[in-house]
């Protein structure tokens, strides 16, 4: 079943497919081995507190914590490499598109310019992005440069030794700076940013569940990914507010979806 | 109305299935540690630094509880006054206690040093308790005439009464950065008690092993910061570096600090200050013999701990300095630049975070009619940005 380009496939119901059963995996992946290296490795960096030797005896001791450390990396570093075989399976293997609409261009810097103009009250033209909005190639690329980081810095780290046999000595205390200021770079972005569009945001609260049913709402798909929608909806000969079509049977849709499950009970 | 998703499809059982393999694989790492975790704990660096010589075993393996003294016999000794359920009690043959153990004559239980200083001759009990010499009388030390003896004791004197039974580690002392000026009058450097008595007195020094100790690992820093952390005494000889904060945040001084306390063998496998630096035959680092003079002999040092360092290793050691542009520039210029990305970033991030919300919340408090517009574009034909409203160019705008 088709999650990308423009092919009335990708309608389940009300729901548009936006994400494969592999992308969804590889998330899960991550994140959930992000939540465990970001909890055993921040009390490393911050070890004079309080709360990081309370949370260090808590595991055993520095050793026991370090290694559950080292274990959370090997997830991620196979949720990367799972990610490159994946894509090298779907163009060279399978011959699929290359997926072009997560490359960065002109557009992205100039919908960054407009969003804040929109933001800021400059402009009452809201940004209609296509596939991947600027955040969210900006996400891809940023988990992609921090990998290397991150990665490279942990396995340099991990083998000191080692490493200062093929590489000079600095390497490693600069390691060591690499990996700890990234890891709060990451930690930040993804508890600032991240957390914001994906459950904080008014229109997405509590959640958006995409990521693990891989099915977008049609009405937020033509909130957040306009122009990719409006392809959609041509292709399968569907009027654009098609997601819109059950809205009236709700109590007052359009002034704020997000309260719509508060008032369930005022409906019945 | 959100209808609820119909049919989660694979993605509710491969995302159960993911993270129990994560749970799985932490789960073995954590697991495979413990077990050899016991047995790593005999590589200790430390061992030279294990003072106490009395010996815990008897030929058949049975633990020893030695309570003989170099003075007496036990057909010569008076009764030892040991309370049977006390832990901790302590041998005290002559009853000198029964004066210097009383608190109340500590007024005038004083003597003059050959400085003009007074010190008290008073010794608390309670502290002797846990002296690992508890069960070697008074007299061993003080003589068996100890009001006719040459007292109080120096540095230096104190250093050679120990070393009348340590003798091996006084020949290290006497010969090191701390002993030699000894010799030569200056009592700056520490002797003895300076690092094996928490309080600076000979009558409750802890075994090295006892997590209590200011000489056990954990507890090493602090005990050699007492001096090397004041700024003071530390430019009347030149050593400029924090030795103490740079410890403390490097890897040995954060895996010590963050080292369970319950499992405290894991802190012997833990570098601090005399893994490198040496501890009774301690070196300074302008001593071209020192462990951590040049990089042939750093290189050497680190092998302890990092078998196949080499120096190439060690050229990467920061030792107590920061980074600075003649000490590793990359490393600096590494600081720098992840110093100023990481902040730009999330300066970037918090703007992406705080516009939206912003904009929302003006079009929320300027009421429905605006919120009712913003909306309805959901409905506009073909998702294509339709200019309206051209002439809005300010927020304080109203419509």
């Amino acid at each position: 079943m088709a999650t990308t380009g423009a092919s009335a496939e990708r309608i389940d119901g009300k729901y548009i497919r936006r994400f494969d059963v592999h992308q969804r995996i590889q998330h899960i992946m991550m994140f959930s081995s992000f939540i465990v290296l970001a909890i055993t490795g921040l009390p490393m960096k911050f070890s004079g507190w309080a709360s990081s030797q309370w949370w260090m005896d808590v595991w055993g001791g520095i050793a026991n914590l370090r290694t559950v450390h080292h274990g959370a990396a090997y997830v991620m570093m196979a949720s990367f490499v799972y990610h490159l075989v994946y894509l090298g399976v779907n163009i060279i293997v399978l011959r699929r598109p290359f997926p072009k609409d997560m490359l960065p261009g002109i557009q992205d810097v100039k919908d960054l310019v407009q969003d804040f103009k929109y933001n800021l009250g400059f402009s009452d033209q809201k940004v209609q992005f296509g596939r991947f909005s600027y955040r969210e190639k900006f996400d891809y690329w940023a988990v992609g440069w921090g990998l290397v980081m991150m990665v490279g810095g942990g396995l340099i780290l991990m083998h000191p030794v080692g490493a200062a046999k093929i590489l000079p000595g600095w390497i490693i205390p600069l390691a060591l700076v690499a990996h700890s200021d990234e890891a709060v770079l990451a930690v930040g972005w993804i508890l600032i940013v991240h957390m914001y569009f994906a459950h904080l945001h008014p229109l997405i609260f509590p959640m958006n569940k995409s990521i693990f049913t891989g099915k977008v709402p049609m009405h937020l798909y033509h909130e957040e990914h306009p122009l990719e929608y409006a392809k959609i909806m041509a292709a399968a000969n569907l009027p654009l507010d098609a997601g819109a079509e059950e809205k009236p049977a709700a109590p007052a849709p359009a002034e704020s979806p997000v309260f719509m499950p508060a008032r369930v009970p005022e409906q019945s | 109305m959100l209808k609820p998703v119909r049919k989660a499809g694979l993605a509710l059982p491969v995302a159960c299935a993911a993270i129990a393999c994560v749970l799985a694989v932490v789960g073995f790492f954590a697991w495979y540690h413990t077990v050899p975790a016991s047995a790593d704990t005999g590589t200790s660096p430390s061992t030279t630094a294990v003072t106490d010589t009395t010996p815990v075993t008897d030929l058949t393996g049975a633990p020893v509880i030695a309570v003989t003294t170099t003075t007496t016999t036990p057909e010569q000794a008076p009764a030892i006054p040991i309370d049977p359920s006390a832990p901790h009690a302590y041998v005290d043959e002559n009853n000198c206690l029964s004066c210097h153990g009383n608190h109340d004559a500590g007024g005038v239980m004083t003597k003059q040093r050959p400085d003009g200083s007074m010190v008290e001759l008073y010794v608390d009990p309670a502290q002797l308790r846990f002296s690992i010499h508890r069960f070697t009388d008074c007299t061993t030390c003080h003589g068996a005439k100890p009001h006719e003896a040459d007292s109080p004791f120096t540095k230096l004197s104190q250093a050679q009464k120990c070393g009348t039974c340590h003798k091996y580690e006084y020949t290290q002392y006497i010969s090191s950065v701390h002993g030699r000026p000894q010799v030569e009058g200056n009592s700056d450097p520490a002797t003895c008690t300076d690092c094996h008595s928490a309080t600076g007195s000979a009558h409750n020094i802890e075994r090295v092993l006892d997590p209590n100790s200011s000489a056990y690992p954990k507890n090493v820093a602090k005990t050699c910061g007492k001096c090397h952390d004041d700024p003071k005494l530390m430019n009347k000889y030149g050593i400029v570096e924090k030795v103490y904060d740079s410890y403390m945040n490097s890897f040995h001084g954060k895996a010590i600090n963050l080292s369970d306390d319950n499992t405290g063998l894991q802190q012997l496998n833990m570098a601090t200050c005399i893994n490198c630096h040496g501890s009774h035959n301690i070196a300074a680092v302008t001593d071209p013999d020192a462990p951590v003079a040049g990089m042939e002999n750093l290189a050497k040092t680190c092998e302890q701990c990092h078998p196949g360092a080499g120096t190439r290793f060690a050229s990467g050691f920061l030792g107590h300095k920061g980074a600075e542009l003649d000490h590793i520039p990359q490393v600096y210029w590494g600081e720098k630049f992840f110093y100023v990305l990481t902040r730009a970033t999330l300066a970037g991030g918090v703007l992406l975070v705080i516009t939206p919300f912003g904009r929302w919340g003006v079009d929320k408090l300027r009421g429905g009619k605006k919120r009712g517009k913003r909306h309805s574009k959901t409905h506009d034909q073909a998702g294509e940005p339709a200019p309206e409203n051209d002439t809005s160019q300010t927020p304080e705008r109203e419509e």
